[in-house]
């Protein structure tokens, strides 16, 4: 069993270094590929990735965090992997964390594994992002029929069989309204405790602008994944 | 409507129309576009020239409704359905754009140990 991470980056630059070591450190290349995917950064990330000699594609404008994951689930589908797993470019995860999700996916008795920072004794959600975290995660619980308790954890692994539906749905991070999709077409799910760490250098791609309007965008997303009608296959007809 | 109102209203028509022509020409709206614009400002010098057909589509409704309620419901229901259509066709072609950038990306692949390629 072969599974691809992908990393997509936005003007992550100063923490790319950091996070290609950790990594390498970490994880092996007999279990997981690596694919950076490059967002349209305008600072020296490119540099970076080739400095480092990892192995990446490179979107020629910004499509948002969304597109740069899809674009590695259509590299994943294409080269016929097990399974696609997402994993943050800004130093807030860690690599080690990583490897208990791959051993969960290899166990084969779960299709899809999400990390989870509540499960962990220790994270550095606070405050409103705490607060929204937990109501995603309660309407995602709700809706799905199966307890989540971090919907909005950007490491989580999906097997081959599930990437069509991740690609069909109407979304907008890819967390819960992806939860409930995936359930609905049939994914055994679990979350696996993670720790994360604080981000080391670099912006958020989130704002306070954004703040007001990811909730809103998130039920909407949660809503239409909720009613819709989602099938699973080998996907090899979604593959670019 | 004094004439005086009548000949404004209908030259301010008629200026847009004209704009609009111009942009076809420019290939700045195309022609579906404009058409939708041109239908509707027609429609708008008609109801100018002759105020009273406004009153005869006002007596059609139960309520007798007045012309200026019926056109401004009429004018805003038009608005939003063209808006609408225009969200759609704005977001048909994000998802081209999407899958061009994305198909690009893919192509120019970068493994580590391959030579660098020109990145224009």
């Amino acid at each position: 069993m072969k599974g691809l991470i992908v990393i997509p980056a936005h003007n992550e630059a100063e923490n790319l270094a950091h996070v290609i070591a950790d990594l390498r450190a970490h994880v092996s290349a007999s279990q997981v590929d690596l694919l950076f995917v490059d967002d349209g950064s305008k600072d020296d990330s490119v540099s970076v990735l080739k400095a480092q000699h990892v192995h990446f594609v490179r979107h020629r404008t910004n499509l948002g965090y969304e597109e740069a994951l899809k674009t590695g689930i259509h590299y994943g589908l294409n080269h016929a992997y097990d399974f696609v797993g997402f994993f943050d470019s800004d130093g807030q995860h860690r690599a080690c964390d990583l490897l208990l999700l791959i051993e969960a996916m290899e166990s084969g008795e779960v299709d899809v594994v999400q990390g989870s920072r509540m499960l962990s004794q220790e994270h550095t959600m606070r405050g409103a992002r705490f607060l929204g975290g937990k109501l995603f995660a309660l309407v995602t619980s709700l809706i799905t029929r199966q307890r989540f308790t971090d919907t909005t954890c950007g490491l989580k692994l999906i097997r081959r069989h599930f990437l069509g539906v991740t690609l069909s749905i109407p979304s907008q991070d890819m967390h819960g309204e992806l939860l409930v999709a995936l359930v609905g077409s049939g994914a055994r799910c679990c979350e696996v405790p993670i720790y994360v760490d604080l981000r080391m250098a670099g912006k958020s791609m989130h704002s306070v602008r954004t703040a007001v309007l990811y909730p809103i965008r998130t039920f909407l997303c949660i809503i239409t994944a909720a009613i819709g009608n989602w099938q699973a296959n080998d996907c090899d007809g979604e593959a670019l | 409507m004094t004439p005086q109102s009548m000949l404004v209203i209908s030259l301010f028509i008629v200026g847009t129309m004209v704009w609009i022509l111009h942009n076809l020409r420019q290939r700045r709206l195309t022609a579906g576009q404009a058409g939708f614009w041109l239908i509707l400002l027609a429609g708008a010098e008609v109801l100018t020239l002759f105020p009273s057909l406004a009153d005869v589509v006002g007596r059609l409704f139960r309520d007798d409704l007045l012309p200026v309620s019926w056109i401004s419901f009429a004018g805003l229901l038009s608005l939003i359905v063209y808006l609408l259509y225009l969200s759609m066709k704005v977001n048909r072609q994000r998802e081209e754009f999407v899958r061009l950038v994305r198909e690009l990306a893919l192509k120019e692949e970068h493994k580590p140990g391959e030579a660098p390629d020109d990145d224009a």
